[in-house]
């Protein structure tokens, strides 16, 4: 298999302090990959630079065989690279169907503006939505949602990009467990058509039923990559989550 | 004696779902405890239930036999269970002094109140030296050093602590660590939060293990992690995928 996303000798410091140290792992393309580890790890800062957020002090992201190192955010998007925070950031008084359309105007506002191209965005984010489970909320204002549906409101304005990695940041975090089950079912859908993911995720039932790989981070450093039987039977990453070092 | 008793609580934030999920413990007078379990286990939201700041959904707070659920913050800092959260919740722009001036608002008496700065001062030293300081130039340590100094101004019989170790340099962290097993020692009762989960056992009688808001195991801290339980817990385990593409699209929620 080829990676379609290569992360190598990724290095942020943050003051005096080395958020992610010479970190190195690799997404296979159509794989669905966890980064775990405990709080402090450098999961959410190895994901700000992959997406363009931060720009690394060090190492090289490639995403589909070319560098992305340091681009800015919605070029990083324009390559195919979506991705989803652990805070929502809708726009709380656009509807749910224009929060959908407006951060992918692709060719740009005004041709969204143009009435034809924006019959097309719409039909495709209702799908979406139907695909989430949100379509009955079209065109409810995105503040009143509840947390866990701006989170599928989220992942679904993420795919109207249709990117070739979607990077998710803790999808589980405060989402009711029948939410959670359809958001987890969907990420099997999607990725069963051949969707990559990376996904930081803290509910470990969640990531060792979704991954097929999983990227152990601790210290800003990369513990190690292998399967979910790998990870559990590996003694340094119980002592990494209960503080052992 | 039990000092403090939750029985069957259910807790949580605003419309969100519950993230205690009927948590019954007790705790005995002296004792020092702590929690312990992966993130999102519920233990900073039960350590916030029981100070008042979150209101139990059903099931009941005992503290002395007392109901103290849903009780006023201050009526429960009054009753004395103190609670030093994870963000320290300092007074930044206040000196040292009148943050643990501060601390002893509850006591009127101004000898006492001046007593116990002294003996808050045997224990941090440090606090002694920086009196007139702002608390928000201190280091990480320093300051989590004066929450905890901050704290013992009321004298409290429970005190919890979240998390003291949270954004410590390893060797401040093990300055508060032997603190805290110092303050182990005193006549209080002590409820531990800690990530760091060697370290919060090493200073601490009896640990409880909160799992997706349930108390999963509860033994002497130092035989805990023998369980074999403790891997499935922070790790994860498999579920039987019965999801299948194209099917089980759920009704909204």
């Amino acid at each position: 298999m080829t990676s379609l996303l290569d992360v190598s000798g990724l290095t942020k410091v943050f003051g005096g302090l080395q958020a992610v140290n010479n970190c190195s792992f690799q997404v296979e393309t159509g794989v669905i990959t966890g980064l775990i580890g405990p709080n402090g790890a450098g999961k959410t800062t190895a994901f700000n630079m992959i997406s363009g957020v931060l720009k690394p002090d060090a190492g090289k992201v490639s995403f589909d065989g070319r560098e992305i190192t340091g681009l800015m955010p919605h070029k990083v998007a324009r390559r195919g690279v979506g991705r989803t925070f652990q805070i929502t950031r809708e726009l709380a008084d656009l509807t749910v169907l224009e929060n959908m359309v407006v951060p992918t105007a692709r060719g740009g506002l005004f041709a969204l503006i143009g009435a034809r191209t924006f019959r097309q965005e719409q039909e495709r984010a209702m799908d979406l939505l139907e695909f989430v489970g949100i379509s009955r909320l079209a065109h409810e204002k995105a503040k009143n949602l509840s947390f866990g549906q701006r989170k599928l409101l989220e992942f679904a304005s993420v795919l109207m990009a249709e990117p070739k990695l979607v990077l998710l940041d803790e999808p589980a975090g405060g989402v009711n467990p029948a939410l959670l089950e359809r958001m987890m079912e969907r990420i099997q859908a999607l990725n069963g058509d051949g969707l990559t993911f990376l996904i930081v995720e803290h509910n470990m039932d969640v990531v060792m039923t979704l991954c097929k790989s999983i990227v152990v981070m601790a210290h800003g450093e990369v513990l190690l990559q292998g399967s979910p039987e790998t990870v559990q039977e590996d003694h340094r990453v119980l002592d990494a989550y209960l503080g052992k070092v | 004696m039990a000092t403090l008793q939750l029985q069957d609580v259910r807790s949580g934030y605003g419309y969100g779902p519950d993230i205690l999920n009927g948590v019954s413990l007790e705790v005995e007078t002296g004792k020092a405890y702590c929690i312990i379990g992966p993130n999102g286990a519920g233990k900073s939201t039960l350590l916030k239930t029981v100070a008042g700041l979150l209101k139990p959904r059903t099931g009941q707070v005992l503290f002395d036999e007392t109901p103290i659920g849903g009780m006023r913050p201050d009526l429960v800092l009054a009753a004395g269970v103190c609670y030093v959260p994870q963000d320290r919740s300092l007074f930044p722009e206040m000196s040292v002094r009148e943050n643990l001036v501060m601390g002893a608002f509850l006591e009127t008496d101004k000898t006492v109140v001046a007593e116990r700065m002294d003996r808050v001062f045997e224990m941090f030293p440090v606090l002694e030296d920086r009196l007139n300081q702002r608390a928000g130039t201190m280091s990480g340590g320093e300051q989590q050093m004066l929450a905890l100094g901050r704290a013992l101004m009321i004298e409290p019989r429970l005190l919890m602590i979240d998390e003291p170790s949270l954004g410590l340099a390893p060797q401040i962290a093990d300055q508060i660590f032997d603190i805290i097993r110092r303050l182990a020692e005193l006549d209080m009762t002590l409820l531990l939060v800690e990530q760091n989960v060697i370290r919060g056992l090493e200073c601490t009688d009896w640990a409880f293990l909160l799992d997706l808001g349930e108390l999963r195991i509860e033994a002497p801290s130092n035989e805990i992690l023998d369980d074999p339980r403790i891997r499935e817990l922070y790790l994860g385990r498999q579920k039987e995928t019965t999801w299948q593409r194209g099917t089980g699209v759920g009704e909204e929620s």
